[in-house]
């Protein structure tokens, strides 16, 4: 049986959920140690298989859909976090979609193009993306400490926190697109090459920020978007989640 | 692209007027630059509510004027607005086909009057940023009877989604806050959020009246809706339907079962307790009403004993006394007698009251003690028996027994009569006898019993010659027995000893020891 990494999930369900796994990890553990006689190790081995292959795909789907939700919410705090200090002149309001290191990448412009695209290419463009800001988001992460800004404690962390919520959900999607075939296993690979370094002088620095985390809001919306509607197909006998 | 071109591309003639009031740069365009800001039309609102479609509104300038909306995608031509009307005056609407999500439009309003120009300033946004939902409508309550632990009410607010189909496919994903504040504090909001499900239940609202309303957002907007239509819920003071029931269906029990104890139970709490715990039967005695017991009835016990062997009603008007003969009675020490009394306690105190050293004669009838017809007492006249009731005979060992006090023997007194018709005691037999006229009495037997224990009446020398012997051993095991007692004083088998190495030479084959 695979394994499976944890994904973190909010609150109480991380707990569930990992205990759940683990327990089955001890139990297939303590089966191969052929301690049980051979009519409880068949009852054991149905049991483990109902509980442990009985973690569906919509639970799946829908605490990806939660991750990404808070990716993107972290995100526009973020934004809002640079705006409440940010100089009031130079400041872009929004950088255009050509720009971002990501717009490589062909993505539904509209609602009947993203409803038109299969599960599995859907799932393929969420994962891309998030790949791609891996590099970028170490970057920030790097340059968040020494950033000339009065709430940069503030802005480091909700960053931190980004990272590990995009790990998490990389990871979960990476399970996930198992599941669905080999095309959602294809990840186009988005290089950043701004480097590490954002400039020398602090309007610089602060404008590249800012268009950095730009395009980390636009993206984070595009993959909350397309895991809520791959959500919603899955879930056609729950129509509470759509 | 470099990002460092695009900083120094979009620091140049790129605008800041976002519709938020921040403060914008000022930037050439090619409107007319000295006219006032008042008379410019400025795109002041833009709203997509399903991220499908938006529209944009501009206020308009003081002169009658046409307006032209002008806009880009991205890096793309300049195209005007596909429907100035379906938003209302002043507004551009963009329909499915001209919307499309995280692209950047940028645009501009130009207000044409017959003498010039006028040309809005540049706004650009992404169709993301800005959806604001529907409010929510269909407020509706429903006051239920709150389960389990709580008391009082529970109330259920519902509301629906005016266009519910944008939510069908999970393109928008809402999220919902509801507040609520009782009818009198204005300010006093309190706020349920986040609800994921269009209703909501509140308990522990104290009874009054509360107005309520709900507001929607999409999951990844910043922008909430407007608030839905207030509604006024007024919680009830008295319980609810079901608690009623339950509580006149407690005190309608308790009642009635008050009601039963006090007339039924109560009046019949003998009969009851004598059922369920039954008075433990004192002893019976067949064909005697315990009653009779009770009160006293002599005539009638004594009728039912009479059938008892040997028993004379207790006559207490006369007494009567037996003459005895001390002639001839043997002399010995109290252990020749057989103390019948097990108890040790009570032979001791036998003891005590016949001290060992006193050579006071006793008399002592040889166990069992029985009834010798008087043929035998005949031949033993010379051997004069202690016999009272030659028919009687009793049994040595019982626990019955008295001391009684006799008159100074007559030593002419002639042994009884045995023609006597004896009367029926129980006390009846003499064990031992003091010479200061104490008198050991003891239950006897009538006659039919005796023979079961007889002794075959001996000749008097042989008895004689038993006797000597009998005292000589009860003289060398005394003397054993006293050198053991200065050992031992706690040693209390002394009482027994009379009957152990006495009895078992005497009583030949007979098993009258009880």
């Amino acid at each position: 049986m695979q394994q499976k990494s944890e994904k973190k999930a909010t609150g109480p369900r991380r707990r569930r959920r990992r205990n759940r796994l683990r327990t089955c990890r001890t139990d297939e553990r303590t089966m191969a140690q052929g301690g049980i006689s051979g009519g409880k190790l068949f009852i054991t081995a149905v049991y483990l298989v109902a509980m442990c292959r009985a973690v569906p795909v919509n639970d799946l789907l829908d605490r990806a859909s939660q991750r990404s939700d808070k990716m993107h919410s972290l995100s526009t705090l973020l934004t809002q976090d640079m705006d409440s200090h940010f100089p009031p002149y130079g400041r872009m309001q929004m950088p255009r979609p050509a720009d971002c290191h990501t717009s490589g990448l062909l993505t539904p412009n509209d609602k009947e193009q993203a409803l038109q695209v299969s599960e599995s290419d859907l799932m393929s463009l969420a994962r891309s993306l998030l790949r791609g800001w891996v590099d970028p988001l170490a970057v920030l992460s790097t340059n968040a400490i020494t950033l000339p800004h009065p709430a940069k404690s503030s802005i480091s962390s909700k960053i931190q926190e980004l990272q590990e919520h995009s790990k998490s959900l990389a990871d979960g999607l990476d399970i996930l697109s198992s599941k669905m075939g080999p095309a959602a296993q294809a990840i186009s690979i988005l290089p950043y090459t701004g480097g590490t370094d954002l400039g020398q002088d602090r309007v610089t620095i602060l404008n590249k920020f800012n268009f950095l985390l730009s395009c980390l809001r636009r993206d984070s919306h595009k993959i909350d978007s397309f895991l809520k509607v791959l959500r919603c197909r899955a879930a056609k006998l729950q129509p509470e989640l759509c | 692209m470099d990002p460092e071109d695009v900083l120094l591309r979009q620091t140049g003639p790129m605008p800041s007027g976002a519709p938020k009031g921040r403060k914008r740069t000022m930037l050439r365009d090619s409107g007319d630059i000295g006219a006032p800001a008042a008379s410019r039309p400025q795109i002041y609102y833009c709203r997509s509510p399903n991220m499908e479609v938006f529209t944009c509104w501009w206020h308009p300038v003081e002169q009658q004027a046409v307006y032209v909306l002008t806009y880009s995608k991205d890096t793309g031509p300049q195209l005007e607005c596909p429907d100035y009307t379906s938003g209302g005056l002043h507004s551009c609407y963009f329909d499915k086909s001209h919307t499309s999500i995280w692209t950047y439009y940028c645009m501009t309003v130009t207000a044409m009057t017959p003498h010039r120009n006028y040309t809005s300033q540049q706004h650009c946004l992404d169709v993301v940023e800005i959806v604001e939902m529907e409010a929510p409508a269909n407020l509706s309550v429903s006051l239920r009877d709150a389960g389990g632990d709580e008391v009082g009410h529970s109330t259920l607010l519902s509301w629906t989604y005016p266009a519910p189909e944008v939510l069908r496919e999970g393109w928008i994903t809402l999220v919902y806050e509801l507040q609520y504040r009782r009818v009198g504090e204005d300010d006093n909001w309190k706020a349920k959020h986040p609800l994921r499900e269009p209703h909501v239940e509140l308990f522990g609202l104290r009874p009054g009246d509360y107005v309520v309303r709900v507001r929607c957002r999409s999951h990844n907007s910043r922008l909430w809706s407007k608030w839905s239509a207030t509604l006024l819920v007024s919680v009830p003071n008295r319980l609810p339907a079901g608690k009623v029931l339950v509580l006149v269906l407690v005190v309608g029990v308790g009642a009635v079962a008050l009601l039963v104890i006090a007339f039924g139970v109560i009046p019949q709490s003998r009969r009851i307790k004598d059922y369920f715990l039954p008075p433990i039967p004192k002893p019976r005695i067949t064909g005697i009403d315990p009653l009779l017991l009770k009160k006293g009835n002599f005539d009638e016990i004594n009728r039912h004993f009479s059938n008892f062997h040997g028993y004379r009603p207790p006559s207490y008007s006369v007494e009567l006394w037996d003459q005895v003969s001390a002639d001839g009675i043997y002399l010995s020490t109290p252990r020749d007698c057989g103390i019948l009394d097990r108890d040790r306690g009570t032979s001791v105190a036998i003891q005590n009251l016949f001290p060992v050293q006193n050579s006071s004669p006793y008399v002592c009838g040889t166990p069992p003690y029985c009834a010798v017809p008087p043929e035998a007492f005949a031949a033993l006249q010379d051997a004069p028996s202690p016999w009272q009731q030659p028919e009687t005979a009793f049994i040595s060992g019982s626990d019955y027994s008295t001391m009684v006090r006799l008159g100074v023997p007559d030593a002419s007194v002639s042994a009884p009569d045995p023609g006597r018709a004896p009367v029926q005691d129980f006390y009846t037999c003499v064990q031992l006898m003091r010479d200061s006229g104490e008198v050991h009495l003891v239950p006897c037997l009538p006659a039919p019993y005796c023979h079961d224990f007889l002794l075959p009446p001996v000749p008097d020398a042989a008895k004689r010659e038993e006797e000597e012997k009998k005292s000589k051993r009860l003289a060398e095991y005394q003397a054993r027995k006293n050198a053991a007692k200065d050992d031992d004083d706690d040693d209390r088998s002394n009482a027994a000893d009379p009957l152990l190495p006495v009895s078992p030479d005497d009583t030949r084959g007979s098993e009258g020891r009880f």
